[in-house]
């Protein structure tokens, strides 16, 4: 309680020292460390003033990348979505082709052995084997056979 | 400011600052407001930076400096000396200033309002506050 009043005294009329001391030849020796500092700063300066200078053109370049890759992201979404419906054309495309290279006895063996059927006393349709190559694919059969 | 390398980076700044800013000095204006001007704002730039860099609350900030008030080498008064310097810590950023100013350095108040920008009205009552406020603390603690 004595020590709150001295220090309330003080705040009246206290001798206002800070409490805080120097190290030795602190003043005498600031001149010399403000040179050397100053130095070192105009050296690295060179950097940050080039940085500072191209710094505007660098966050339009920024924001106009920003821009083109968002634009890349949309563009490339909506081609994705319009090329959903293509797998079923192509594969068509691609039936259409090779299916030359197959004679339609290969293709009935293949077909008959998969579904344990038997070559000799089945009568085959065309709409089984479209049937069989749709769900080998995993394809709308309906699509299939239209396309085809 | 409390810790020793901190001031020190301050005044560095300053007198680097006020050599860069020397044309634009008013010579109408006194040379220690200029100065004195020019060292408060580089002290609160270093608070801010300092806030920033540590990502710390500003109540963390005043228990870092009661810290460094108790650890640092170059804080060397008696125990009055240190229980006033705590209690300043715990006045705003503002009031802290002004009380320094007015306290220790017997800034005028016409001064005290070029340098802050701030009216000579509001000083003085931000220095009564301050003055209420570390009687409160002392009284208290």
């Amino acid at each position: 309680m004595n020590q709150d009043r001295e220090i309330a005294d003080k705040l009246d009329g206290m001798k206002k020292d800070l409490p805080f001391s120097l190290p030795e030849n602190y003043f005498e020796n600031f001149p010399e460390r403000l040179r050397e500092r100053m130095e070192t700063s105009q050296k690295s300066g060179f950097f940050e003033k080039t940085f500072s200078l191209v710094r505007p053109q660098l966050a339009i370049a920024a924001v106009l990348a920003a821009f083109a890759l968002l634009g890349y992201v949309i563009v490339k979404n909506t081609l994705n979505t319009g090329r959903q419906n293509q797998p079923i054309e192509e594969y068509a495309e691609i039936i259409d082709y090779y299916i030359y290279d197959f004679d339609d006895e290969t293709i009935m063996a293949v077909f008959t052995e998969e579904n344990n059927l038997n070559y000799l006393n089945h009568t085959f349709e065309a709409e089984d084997i479209m049937y069989y190559l749709s769900e080998e694919d995993d394809l709308n059969d309906t699509e299939l056979q239209d396309l085809y | 400011m409390i810790s020793h390398d901190d001031s020190d980076d301050v005044l560095q700044n300053t007198m680097i600052n006020a050599f860069h800013g020397l044309d634009h000095f008013r010579e109408d204006a006194s040379l220690y407001t200029w100065l004195y001007r020019i060292a408060t704002n580089e002290a609160l730039s270093a608070l801010k930076r300092k806030k920033r860099r540590l990502f710390i609350k500003l109540e963390d900030v005043r228990s870092q400096l009661e810290r460094t008030l108790e650890e640092d080498s170059y804080c060397n008064g008696d125990e009055i000396q240190i229980k006033l310097q705590k209690a300043i810590l715990t006045l705003p950023e503002k009031q802290r200033l002004v009380f320094n100013m007015k306290y220790f350095d017997d800034i005028k108040y016409e001064d005290m309002s070029e340098i802050l920008e701030t009216s000579v009205g509001a000083l003085k009552a931000s220095y009564h506050h301050a003055v209420k406020k570390i009687e409160k603390y002392l009284e208290k603690d």
